[in-house]
C-alpha cells in the first residue's frame, strides 16, 4: 500500500485541505484525509496523455490534486468525443472501483495533471479499516456520490417543473426553462400549468443530468454541438445500431 | 423479537459483532413509529438520517399542492444519508411511516463519536455500495428512456443536426415518474 515516492506529508494536508475545501464532509478532517494520500502514489501526466480508457476493468480511483482531466468517450462512428472536464481538486474515477464495473469513459490530461491514485488493494484495505483515515476516505467518497444524486435531483426538478421556485427562476433566467411558475396555489404567484404540460427537457438538459449523475461538468461548448451531446446516450446504441430506430 | 436480533439479521450487519451491534443500540436507542408518522419532510434541514430495523416508509415528493409517492424503504435500508456527510442540504422528499416501524436516527454526531465502531463501518461500506448503485441505476434509467423514446422521422434522425436535437416525451415521462414531478 506504501506510495512508490511518497510527497512530503505537508503537501498531503494541503492537498486534504484543497479537497475538503472544496466539497465540506462532515466528520473527516484535513489531518485524517491527508493519512488516505498518505496511502496513495503520486502520478503525473502530461498534456493529452491518458490516464485511463473506457471499457477497461478500474484498479484505481484517483484524487486529481492539480490540472484538468478531459472526459472521452467514442460516439458510433467510433470518433472519440470530448464530453465534460473534471478540475482539481476533484475525486476521478471512483464509481467503478466501487462496484466494479468497467470504466464508463476515458480521460485524459488537459494539461499537466498531478493526482494520487489508489490503488484497489489499498481501497479494499482501508474501506473496512476502523481508523481516521479509513473513516475519511468512505465519507468523502459518500458525500462524493451523495452531491451527485442530490445535484442531479435538484436539475431533474428543474427540468420537470416539480419544485423549488428560486431554482426555476434562476434556470429560467438563463434561458434554460420556461417562465416560473408557483408550485403551490398562491394568491401572489398564480400556477400556469399550460407552460409546464408545453415543456420538454432538450437532449442538452437531459445530458445535464447524467454529467451531474457521473460527477463531471459537462462543457458547454459541448452543448451547442448535437453530435457531442449524442454521445452519452450512445453506449447502447454502439452495441446495436437498429436500437435506435 | 429483541432490537438486537432485528439489528443482527440485518445484511448489511451480517459480519459486525454483536457486541458492536449492542453498542450501537446503546447510543442509538431505537425509535418506534406508528403508521402515518411523518419522519422527514421535504425542505427540511437534512442534520440525521435514518435506519429502519422494521416496518415500511413510503417516499412522498409534494409538488403543486399535491404528495406524490415515489419510493418505498424496507427494513435494511438507509433513508436521508445527505444529512451524515455533506452540511447543510435540505430534504428532497417526506418520508412517512405506512406501517408501525422500528428504526434508528444516525446523526452526524453518533457518527463521530462510534466511527470506528464495526456496525458504523458496515453502515458507511453500505451506503457506498447503495449510492453508487443508485447513480448506475439513474445512469441506465436515462438511457433507456432516451432509447424508448420516438427517433426524430425522416432521413434526418440518423445524422446529428446542427443545432441540439428535439425534446424526448419518454424522458420526460420517466424523469417526472423517478423523481415526482408534475
Amino acid at each position: 500500500m506504501a506510495a512508490q515516492t511518497t510527497p512530503p506529508a505537508a503537501a498531503h494536508t494541503a492537498a486534504a485541505t484543497a479537497l475538503l475545501t472544496a466539497a465540506p464532509t462532515r466528520g473527516v478532517t484535513p489531518a485524517a484525509l491527508a493519512a488516505v494520500l498518505d496511502a496513495t502514489a503520486p502520478r503525473r501526466l502530461a498534456a493529452g496523455e491518458r490516464l485511463c480508457e473506457e471499457g477497461e476493468p478500474a484498479e484505481q480511483m484517483w484524487f486529481l490534486l492539480r490540472g484538468t482531466v478531459k472526459v472521452l468517450r467514442r460516439d458510433p462512428a467510433g470518433a472519440e468525443r470530448e464530453l465534460a472536464r473534471v478540475e482539481a481538486p476533484a475525486l476521478v474515477g471512483h464509481m467503478a472501483i466501487i462496484d466494479g464495473s468497467p470504466r464508463s469513459a476515458a480521460c485524459a490530461a488537459d494539461g499537466e495533471v498531478e493526482l494520487a491514485a489508489l490503488d484497489r488493494r489499498a481501497w479494499n484495505s482501508l474501506l473496512t479499516e476502523p481508523s481516521a483515515r479509513g473513516t475519511a476516505l468512505r465519507r468523502v467518497v459518500c458525500a462524493s456520490l451523495t452531491r451527485q444524486l442530490v445535484g442531479a435531483n435538484e436539475r431533474v426538478r428543474d427540468l420537470i417543473g416539480a419544485d423549488r421556485r428560486p431554482a426555476r427562476a434562476a434556470a429560467a433566467d438563463k434561458g434554460h426553462v420556461p417562465a416560473p411558475r408557483a408550485l403551490a396555489p398562491s394568491p401572489s404567484a398564480p400556477s400556469a400549468p399550460d407552460e409546464v404540460e408545453d415543456f420538454e427537457p432538450s437532449d442538452s438538459e437531459v445530458m445535464r443530468v447524467a454529467g451531474v449523475l457521473n460527477g463531471w461538468k459537462i462543457d458547454q461548448r459541448s452543448l451547442s454541438d448535437a453530435g457531442k451531446a449524442q454521445v452519452v446516450y450512445d453506449e447502447d446504441q454502439r452495441r446495436n445500431p437498429r436500437n435506435r430506430r | 423479537m429483541s432490537d438486537l436480533d432485528a439489528l443482527s439479521r440485518l445484511y448489511l450487519f451480517r459480519s459486525v459483532p454483536r457486541s458492536a451491534l449492542e453498542e450501537l443500540l446503546i447510543l442509538a436507542p431505537p425509535t418506534r413509529l406508528g403508521a402515518g408518522h411523518t419522519v422527514f419532510r421535504q425542505g427540511s434541514a437534512a442534520d440525521v438520517a435514518l435506519l429502519l430495523i422494521e416496518g415500511t416508509l413510503a417516499v412522498e415528493v409534494e409538488s403543486q399542492g399535491q404528495r406524490k409517492k415515489v419510493g418505498e424503504v424496507k427494513s435494511g435500508e438507509i433513508v436521508g444519508e445527505q444529512g451524515l456527510f455533506v452540511p447543510g442540504g435540505h430534504r428532497s422528499a417526506t418520508v412517512v411511516a405506512t406501517t408501525p416501524a422500528v428504526c434508528l436516527l444516525l446523526s452526524p454526531e453518533l457518527m463521530d463519536h462510534a466511527a470506528s465502531n464495526p456496525a458504523i463501518v458496515a453502515l458507511e461500506r453500505h451506503l457506498l455500495g447503495s449510492l453508487a448503485r443508485r447513480i448506475r441505476n439513474t445512469n441506465q434509467a436515462i438511457l433507456g428512456a432516451w432509447k424508448a423514446a420516438p427517433a426524430p422521422a425522416g432521413p434526418a434522425a440518423a445524422t446529428p443536426a446542427a443545432e441540439p436535437a428535439p425534446a424526448k416525451g419518454g424522458v420526460r415521462q420517466w424523469l417526472s415518474s423517478l423523481f415526482g414531478g408534475a
